[in-house]
């Protein structure tokens, strides 16, 4: 439904946003993964309408949106800081967009009780926005850009400010209250997990470009670059000349190859014992630490060349010090350009 | 509700604006502030000419001027009267004023008359000169000063309270009177002259009220320290007229040797550009008129300028009327006038 | 449709560009070609009179010595206080703070005329001195003395001082005073090692304007001193009205506009280092307890209390009490329109002037000072140096525009000198840099991604003003709208200047009162300074008032 092409833009001398292109489906909710000052906030104002000052395509359903101004785009943008009104109380604020529409009071008080319902904060009604908790002011701000029924809707961070605890939770919350109100969805983040749990698809950004749009499970499997790997926290990434490791990698080079900086031995690719896959290499480690995360082992070990390498196992029957083989999947040794 | 407020506010001016806004005809006049004459004499004129009168009065002569002058494309009144002979150059040179030959100019002396181009009508004068209480130079034996030159003397250390000519008008007067007395060049100026007056413990105050009742000490009367004033030669019998025992004879004298006295014109004239020419004219007319002329020694304490009125009792009695007054040309104060206060100043107030 | 509507809005901001240019810029570049043209020709006599001459020289020096001494009374006064009032809370706290800053809406002839009632020749405490111990002079001789003015000025600037100082330390907190301490801080090198480099950006910024206050005071000094304490301002006063010497005036005047742009460049500066968090830290005051503690907040709401009613109280007292008995006489008398009195109206008449050019000068000061503040905050080319800009009529002495309009708006197209109007532009001119101030604060508290998010929930830019703009400047606006009407109730300089006849204002009624030679004008003066006190202490109420209710009702 919406498709933005070529998109580019710079403060100034600083540019933030280079060549974007990317796609939302009807109903789906695309995810905006990276850090911060990727250029992520400034391509979801320039999509709300917020920013004027771009270069290239902004279409909503095949139609240009870039000369509508951003109170016609009906557009709902939950801001990073919630941006609640301080002079309104809470349910003033979720009919704000409401009143905007002209919408007569009784329907008004209608859709604020049911959005309030929805996002559990029956009977705040009158309250102060100052007064709220951090997890209700999210809320608040989520029924408020839920309320006028966006055609597209928009979360800038919107578990930023909330402790990590809380964040898994509200995260498959937020997911379930925009599927069930079948939305189009745009979520800013620039936290992996939050972005698993939420998306449909992720863009991943680095300084104003996109490095990889697919599905979650597909970036977290065969991440595109080397950007995208580190940024996931792997950290079994080589230069293609290092010697350390020049035998872990197989002997095949193939086209992929070519021009390859840097490689990725992922780390669910390896294991304590030959598997079906094909495999890459048979290397002699040491183990030098293991953690149980319950249900699997994060660990680390080093070859005899000195290389480290960091591995998720089910099972680990080796403790620290100890010698062992590890097995390395061919398709976990992926090679990038950069 | 703050916007009903104001909009009440707005509403209630608007009704006090259009109710003010029907007059009759008026002449405005423009006077300072020491100006007073009877209520019944402006109703007499309201009564025969059927011309409201209404008095602006704007500082005292000298601020009065300069805001007649600076008013000049709007005049404010449409009379200017109290412009006396220390500030008349200042008002013709900057052309304030539309000629008028009263018809009753033939009842005035011709040495009154500025000049002959009629753009200021003389209306009444007064002499500018040293007022003392006479219980102190009775009980102390104390003779008066027969010049000024005397008021350096030992006798009379501490004695004096003037004013700043820069801010009085009887001030600036006196300070003339020591200017044609002393003049402002050659081995003793009138500078050295108040520098001495200085040395002798003068007292200077900004305004006469400060000066008369402030500083200066009379039997009966509780305030002040100082027995000589630089006041006016018509203060005695107002001080007589005012006492609480008018019976009891003279209280304060002056001193009217030659040259220690300024004389001070007072003049009329109609404003160009007034709203009200006519009216103007009938008000300088009004002010030449025998009935007005007889007020001004009780009113304001100066002398009429028509010879042919006769003064009230208490004036005959205890005003006197120097015969040599001092006096420098008006052209030549309003050229110096600036430099001789400032000069003043920066000997007497630093 | 942007780019109209883009125009509309230049238009809009170029409002209070225009007002600026009209009635303040073009004023004063008449000053300017009066002091150096006088004659229509190039003339800098006027300058070399200035600068050559002893007289005007001492002149400056003593505006900078009294600025100087009042500026270091008053700190000297306020820092102790500022410390007792960060550091204890006590019942009242607030409320006399903020009574502490109503000398600071005063007019400087209430002021002076208060002074006067309580410390003057006749005054209530020379009268209380003299029958206590018989004596048949007065104890107390502080008329035209230089003494009278410093305490008016620290009558003036105490609670301003106090106010900044107070908020800055309660910014600031006292966690690196405990830090210290626990350090082992002793208690002098607690106060040079910790509070006064604290307390200095505060210090600084507080002195100087206190020091500007007290370098374009005019009524006070021309009320209470005479010329012999004539300051710039009251020199350009004098030289203007007193001795006509327009150059002069316009060269004195020059000297002032200059001095002030230098004081409010520093000024200016200063106020970047003050830009601290407003964050309350109410939770770091503390109840005093020890003697010594209850001793120094005793001192300190003892001398703001002495300070503030004493003088107030005076007034009143002298206004209603003729001869040790009750009488209204006074202000009976008001009401009558005389032709024998001073004025050309009723003196009562005046209040209503003075309460309509008010409204008048307020709701103009409200409305441009809100344009003006939006302007400031575009960040375009043109905001960088409105800033500044809107600011200069404050660096500008109101006698010295009172002294430009005359000079520059008596001619067509410009024909205002005779016309009412001229005050109350005067007074919007005064007035704007107030609002300005009052706005601009609220105005840069208020996050942009409100109005963002208002924007995606579908408000036109006009709801946006409406809905939330106008709601979240409701306080600094309020405030703005207290400042203006009080300022121009108060407004002396240029009215002296500017008002005329029928449209004079309470504070010249009151001058022209106190001028007059009797004992009655002196009575009446007194009543009409009960009334101007009145009536601004009422306005002040009534707008704090509306601000409370009137939150949300724009």
């Amino acid at each position: 439904m919406l498709r933005i092409e070529r998109v580019s833009h710079a403060y100034g001398e600083i540019v933030s946003l280079r060549d974007v292109t990317l796609t939302l489906d009807e109903g789906e909710i695309l995810c905006l993964l990276g850090p911060s000052g990727c250029g992520k906030t400034t391509l979801l104002r320039i999509i709300a309408g917020l920013e004027t000052e771009y270069r290239g395509l902004v279409a909503l359903e095949g139609a240009d949106i870039r000369p509508m101004p951003a109170h016609q785009r009906q557009f709902g943008l939950m801001f990073q800081d919630f941006a609640l009104f301080p002079h309104l109380s809470v349910a003033d604020n979720i009919a704000y967009g409401l009143k905007r529409k002209g919408l007569d009071r009784k329907r008004i008080g209608v859709r604020v009780q049911s959005l309030l319902e929805r996002v559990g904060l029956e009977g705040l009604d009158e309250r102060d926005v100052a007064s709220l908790s951090g997890g209700q002011k999210q809320r608040v701000a989520l029924a408020r850009s839920l309320a006028p029924n966006p055609r597209l809707l928009m979360l800038d961070e919107p578990l930023g400010s909330l402790d990590a605890q809380l964040r898994d939770q509200l995260a498959l919350e937020l997911r379930g209250i925009i599927k069930e109100a079948g939305l189009s969805a745009i979520y800013v983040t620039h936290d992996q997990r939050e972005a698993y749990a939420v998306a449909d698809r992720l863009a991943v950004m680095d300084e104003g470009s996109v490095r990889q749009h697919a599905a979650p499970r597909r970036v977290y499997m065969r991440p595109a670059c080397a950007f995208v790997a580190r940024f996931l926290g792997m950290s079994n990434i080589f230069a293609t000349g290092d010697s350390r490791v020049a035998n872990l990698r197989g002997l095949r080079e193939d086209d992929a190859w070519t021009g390859a900086k840097t490689f990725l031995i992922h780390p669910s690719g390896m294991s304590l014992s030959p598997a079906d896959a094909e495999l890459a290499a048979q290397v002699s480690v040491i183990l030098d630490q293991a953690v149980f995360r319950g249900g699997y082992f994060d660990a680390t070990a080093s070859t005899a060349a000195g290389a480290s390498l960091d591995f998720s196992v089910k099972d680990l029957p080796v403790a620290v010090g100890e010698s062992f083989d590890l097995w390395i999947a061919r398709d976990a040794v992926m090679p990038f350009v950069d | 509700m703050f916007f009903r407020v104001v909009s009440i506010l707005f509403l209630i001016q608007a009704t006090m604006a259009s109710a003010s806004a029907q007059e009759a005809e008026r002449v405005v006049v423009l006077t300072h502030d020491s100006f007073a004459i009877s209520e019944a004499l402006l109703e007499s004129f309201e009564a025969q000419t059927g011309i409201s009168v209404e008095i602006l009065r704007s500082g005292d002569a000298g601020q009065m001027v300069n805001q007649a002058i600076l008013s000049k494309n709007n005049p404010l009144g449409d009379v200017l009267y109290g412009v006396d002979n220390t500030f008349l150059s200042r008002a013709l040179d900057a052309s304030i004023f539309a000629p008028y030959q009263s018809p009753a100019l033939s009842y005035i002396a011709n040495a009154f008359l500025p000049d002959d181009s009629f753009r200021v009508t003389p209306v009444d004068y007064g002499d500018v000169c040293l007022n003392y209480d006479i219980a102190y130079f009775e009980e102390s034996g104390t003779e008066l000063p027969a010049s000024l030159s005397d008021l350096t003397e030992e006798a009379f250390h501490g004695l004096l309270v003037a004013q700043n000519p820069a801010t009085s008008s009887p001030g600036l007067a006196f300070l003339l009177a020591t200017i044609a007395e002393f003049g402002d060049e050659g081995d003793y100026t009138y500078l050295d002259y108040w520098e001495d007056l200085r040395a002798n413990d003068v007292l200077v105050v900004d305004g006469w009220t400060d000066a008369y009742y402030g500083e200066f000490k009379v039997r009966g009367r509780d305030t002040g320290s100082r027995p000589m004033v630089v006041s006016y030669a018509s203060s005695p019998p107002a001080e007589v007229l005012f006492s609480e025992e008018p019976a009891a004879g003279a209280i304060t004298g002056a001193i009217v040797g030659d040259n220690m006295c300024f004389r001070q014109v007072e003049y009329v004239g109609v404003l160009a550009g007034a709203a009200n020419e006519a009216a103007a004219r009938q008000f300088v007319d009004f002010m030449l008129s025998p009935a007005f002329q007889a007020e001004l020694p009780l009113n304001m304490f100066v002398f009429p300028v028509r010879e042919d009125i006769a003064l009230p009792d208490v004036f005959a009695e205890y005003a006197l009327i120097p015969e040599n007054p001092a006096s420098v040309d008006s052209a030549e104060i309003e050229a110096k006038r600036d430099d001789w206060i400032q000069a003043w100043m920066e000997v007497m107030l630093r | 449709m942007i780019q109209r509507a883009r125009k509309l809005w230049m238009v809009v901001y170029l409002a209070p560009l225009a007002f600026l240019v009209v009635f303040y810029v073009y004023p004063l570049l008449s000053i300017l070609d009066l002091s150096i043209r006088p004659a229509g020709a190039f003339d800098l006599s006027g300058f070399v009179k200035l600068l050559s001459t002893d007289y005007y020289i001492g002149t400056l020096v003593f505006t900078v010595y009294q600025a100087a001494l009042s500026t270091g009374v008053t700190l000297l006064l306020a820092l102790p206080c500022a410390f007792v009032f960060a550091r204890y809370r006590f019942r009242g706290k607030s409320l006399l703070l903020s009574l502490a800053t109503l000398p600071f809406v005063l007019p400087t002839v209430v002021v002076a005329l208060a002074f006067a009632a309580l410390l003057g020749k006749d005054g209530l405490l020379n009268d209380a001195l003299a029958a206590l111990f018989t004596l048949d002079y007065e104890p107390i001789q502080l008329e035209r003395t230089l003494a009278i003015i410093i305490i008016v000025h620290v009558f003036y600037n105490f609670a301003v001082a106090l106010r900044i100082m107070t908020s800055y330390l309660s910014a600031v907190g006292f966690s690196l005073e405990e830090a210290a301490r626990c350090l082992g801080a002793d208690e002098l090198s607690l106060w040079r090692d910790i509070r006064m480099p604290l307390i200095r950006p505060a210090l600084l910024s507080a002195g100087l304007l206190v020091f500007i206050f007290s370098f374009t005071s005019f009524g006070v000094i021309l009320i209470l001193g005479g010329i012999r304490f004539a300051t710039l301002e009251v020199q350009i006063y004098y030289q203007a009205v007193n001795m006509f010497n327009l150059p002069l005036a316009a060269a004195l005047s020059l000297v002032q506009i200059l001095s002030m742009l230098a004081l409010m460049i520093i000024y200016t500066s200063t106020q970047k280092q003050l830009r601290l968090t407003l964050a309350s830290h109410h939770s770091l005051t503390k109840r005093a307890r020890s003697a010594g503690a209850r001793l120094a907040l005793g001192s300190c709401v003892g001398l703001i209390a002495l300070l503030l009613f004493a003088p107030l109280l005076a007034l009143v007292a002298r206004s209603v009490l003729v001869a040790g008995q009750l009488d209204f006489g006074n202000f009976a008398s008001l009401a009558q329109k005389s032709r024998g009195s001073l004025l050309f109206i009723a003196p009562l008449a005046s209040v209503f002037n003075s309460l309509r050019f008010a409204l008048m000068a307020m709701m103009a000061a409200l409305i441009l000072g809100l344009i003006a503040s939006y302007l400031i905050e575009s960040r375009g080319r043109l905001s960088r140096l409105a800033d500044p800009l809107f600011m200069l009529p404050l660096a500008t002495s109101a006698v010295t525009l009172g002294f430009g309009f005359i000079i520059a708006l008596d001619e067509p197209p410009l024909n205002l000198r005779a016309s009412w109007l001229i005050i109350p532009i005067s007074h919007t001119l005064v007035a704007l840099p107030f609002v300005i101030r009052s706005v601009l604060p609220s105005l840069r508290a208020i996050p942009s991604s409100l109005r963002e998010a208002a924007q995606t929930l579908g408000a036109k830019p006009l709801d946006i003003l409406l809905t939330i703009d106008l709601p979240l400047l409701g306080r600094g606006l309020a405030v703005g709208a207290t400042f203006a009407f009080t300022v121009s109730m108060g407004e002396f300089g240029a009215s002296l200047f500017v008002a005329q006849r029928e449209s004079v204002t309470i504070p010249v009624v009151i001058y022209r009162l106190i001028g007059d030679p009797g004992f009655a004008s002196y009575r009446q003066s007194m009543a009409m300074s009960v009334v101007l006190l009145l009536v601004c202490a009422g306005g002040f109420v009534l707008i704090e008032r509306l601000r409370v209710a009137g939150v949300g009702e724009f």
